[in-house]
């Protein structure tokens, strides 16, 4: 008798190896830390749109201070989230960097602050090895940010604007093509194409957006690709006024252009063109008419049989006696 | 900066308390490294080696370490016991003194470590898998230590993960039988998950799964080789394996003598055998730099 052989499941067998591989691949990538709030400080080549500070809290900001309706507004913004750590604790960690003893902040600029309102005294942080550069940092900020509910168009612009720049810097070139963006960012081309659309773009449209009185990309993109002013101001103005982009799109194909002095030759589209197409019309009078004075011209007279047979009320009937007429017309004028 | 080592596993009677007192043993006695070894299993069996614990009044089987020898009974903030579960109170650590020169302790306090282990709430419960990682990283502990032994209850609870927080390097010993392997994976995923949040510059080191209590049977023959067989864990076998013997439970027993396996002749089998387990795991320690 073969003796019966003991092995480990090739589940448990399959579980072990990938638990070693994994560990292996992702080593020390996910590090985080409990650092004192104390010790983080904001970065100052990263923006800001918060009044705000560390300072100025766990209490409500000073009344004296010269920016207090400001601040008190975006504390009044952070008493939720406040609220949420207060009971759940801090769902994601902010990301820093270390420098010398202290954190510089790179993402998590509101749940910092939030955590000290909250009273906390220290904060859940990953911690990058060194100061990531200023691409990587853009980055970092446009996805910790990307998925945040209240972010305006006008913060994204901007963040936007950052990584395109450190980006054409990196790679020496004059300008990001939107199939370059799409890939740098993973949004789709179309996108991509909106957003170069909106940057490039004139004060205007931008100051109505940093206002956050136009908040929807697709929107601007379709104002920004307006040439002519006119309409271009009207389409902004509707944007403002709330226009769905449908019926911006219609206010923009629906205004008659500026009537410019023309004084360049029309540009030729398309085929040669080998024949003439003599229209369509409704009007059996306007046909009849035609045809009645072509049978005033004397080479013509004798063509009167053609139409002798019309049913006048009926389309197909004159059509058919007018092409026929034009075809011998034709064959006359030949000979 | 010391050396922490964690002895692991979530199953019981896997030898973890037995693999803590042989390697820290053979770290003061063979070595003649300055040793702490700690006690976070609130059974307390490490601690009731090397000092004479007391049976709590207020908690049925919990132990209560002795009062400290150097208690004058004047301090302010202490009540002369002292315990690493204090570390989740707020309290000050006086590590006590052993009968082997170069080893200190800081044993269990069963009812407290109960208390910590069933932590649930979020908050406080970030507070203890951190918080014995914070005491071992001060300067006076790291100065005072070459290495530092921990041994872990039989759960993957709050205190387990705490131990793995805090350990530069982690061993799992464990039988070569199916629950026991499948508690090797329970590991392995602890392992796995605190390699992810460590910084490049203070990894934690599997040193490896000790294969232990073996027997001359084919289920332990089979199994070991198997485990060898599998993709990535053989790196992680150790190249050699504890027998079941019954000196490594008689030198446990109080009036042993001797009690230590490093005291017993050079030739006897047990202590070379431990001895060069001890020695696998050291070496690697230590030259991990």
């Amino acid at each position: 008798m073969v003796k019966k052989k003991f092995q480990l499941s090739s589940q448990l067998t399959k579980g072990l190896e990938e638990t070693v591989a994994v560990a292996h691949t992702y080593s020390g990538s996910l590090r985080i830390e409990v650092i004192s709030l104390g010790k983080i400080v904001l970065d100052e080549d990263n923006p800001r749109s918060l009044t705000i500070g560390l300072g100025d809290l766990p209490d409500c900001p000073a009344k004296n201070d010269p920016l207090y309706k400001q601040k008190m507004l975006d504390y009044e913004n952070l008493l939720s989230m406040a609220n949420s750590i207060k009971r759940e604790g801090l769902l994601n960690p902010i990301i820093v960097y270390k420098a010398g003893d202290l954190y510089k902040l790179v993402a998590g600029e509101r749940r910092t602050l939030a955590s000290k309102i909250a009273g906390k005294e220290d904060i859940q942080a990953k911690v990058l090895e060194g100061k990531p550069s200023p691409l990587k940092l853009s980055m970092l900020q446009w996805y910790e940010n990307i998925e945040r509910e209240d972010l305006t168009l006008w913060e994204r612009m901007v963040n936007l604007q950052q990584i395109i720049s450190n980006y054409e810097i990196n790679q020496g070139i004059q300008k990001i093509s939107p199939k370059e963006l799409k890939d740098l960012i993973g949004c789709s081309v179309q996108q991509a194409t909106n957003y170069c659309c909106v940057l490039e773009s004139e004060d205007k449209l931008k100051e109505a957006i940093k206002a956050n009185k136009l908040r929807n990309l697709e929107k601007a993109a379709l104002v920004a690709r307006v040439v002519d002013p006119r309409i271009k101001e009207k389409a902004l103005e509707g944007c403002i006024n709330g226009a769905t982009l449908s019926q911006l799109k219609v206010l923009i194909s629906s205004t008659p252009k500026l009537n410019k002095p023309n004084t360049e030759e029309p540009e030729r589209r398309g085929r040669q063109a080998t024949r003439i197409n003599l229209g369509a019309t409704k009007s059996i009078s306007t046909v009849k008419s035609l045809i009645d004075a072509i049978l005033q011209v004397d080479k013509y007279k004798k063509l009167q049989n053609i139409v002798k047979d019309t049913d006048w009320q009926d389309f197909a009937s004159i059509a058919k006696s007018f092409q026929t007429l034009i075809q011998e017309m034709e064959k006359e004028g030949v000979a | 900066m010391s050396k922490i080592i964690v002895n692991a596993t979530h199953k019981g009677g896997e030898g973890k308390t037995t693999n803590s007192i042989m390697l820290a043993e053979y770290c003061s006695v063979v070595l003649k490294l300055k040793t702490l070894v700690i006690d976070m299993d609130p059974q307390a069996n490490l601690s009731g080696r090397y000092l004479e614990m007391e049976y709590d009044q207020a908690y049925e089987g919990g132990k209560l370490p002795p009062i400290h020898p150097e208690y004058e009974g004047t301090e302010e903030d202490w009540d002369g016991r002292s315990s690493i579960a204090d570390i989740f109170f707020g309290k000050g650590l006086y590590p006590y003194p052993t009968w082997i020169s170069n080893l200190e302790i800081l044993p269990a306090n069963s009812a407290k470590l109960q208390e910590a282990e069933a932590v649930t709430k979020y908050e406080v419960l970030e507070k203890v898998h951190l918080q014995l990682k914070r005491f071992l990283s001060l300067e006076e502990v790291k100065n005072s230590y070459d290495v530092v032994i921990l041994d872990t209850p039989p759960s993957k609870g709050p205190l387990t993960i705490a131990a793995i927080k805090a350990a530069s390097h982690i061993v799992i010993p464990a039988q070569m039988e199916q629950f026991s392997i499948d508690g090797i994976f329970g590991m392995l995923q602890l392992w796995k998950q605190e390699a992810f949040g460590r910084a490049k510059d203070n990894p934690i080191y599997l040193v490896g799964i000790l294969p232990n209590q073996i027997r001359n049977i084919r289920l332990h023959k089979d199994l070991l080789n198997s485990l060898k067989e599998t993709k990535g864990i053989s790196d992680y076998v150790m190249p050699m394996t504890v027998t079941k013997r019954a000196v490594y439970s008689e030198i446990l027993a109080l009036d042993a003598d001797p009690k230590c396996i490093f005291d017993f002749d050079k030739n006897h089998i047990g202590r070379q055998e431990y001895g060069k387990v001890c020695k696998y795991i050291t070496d690697k320690v230590f030259n991990h730099g």
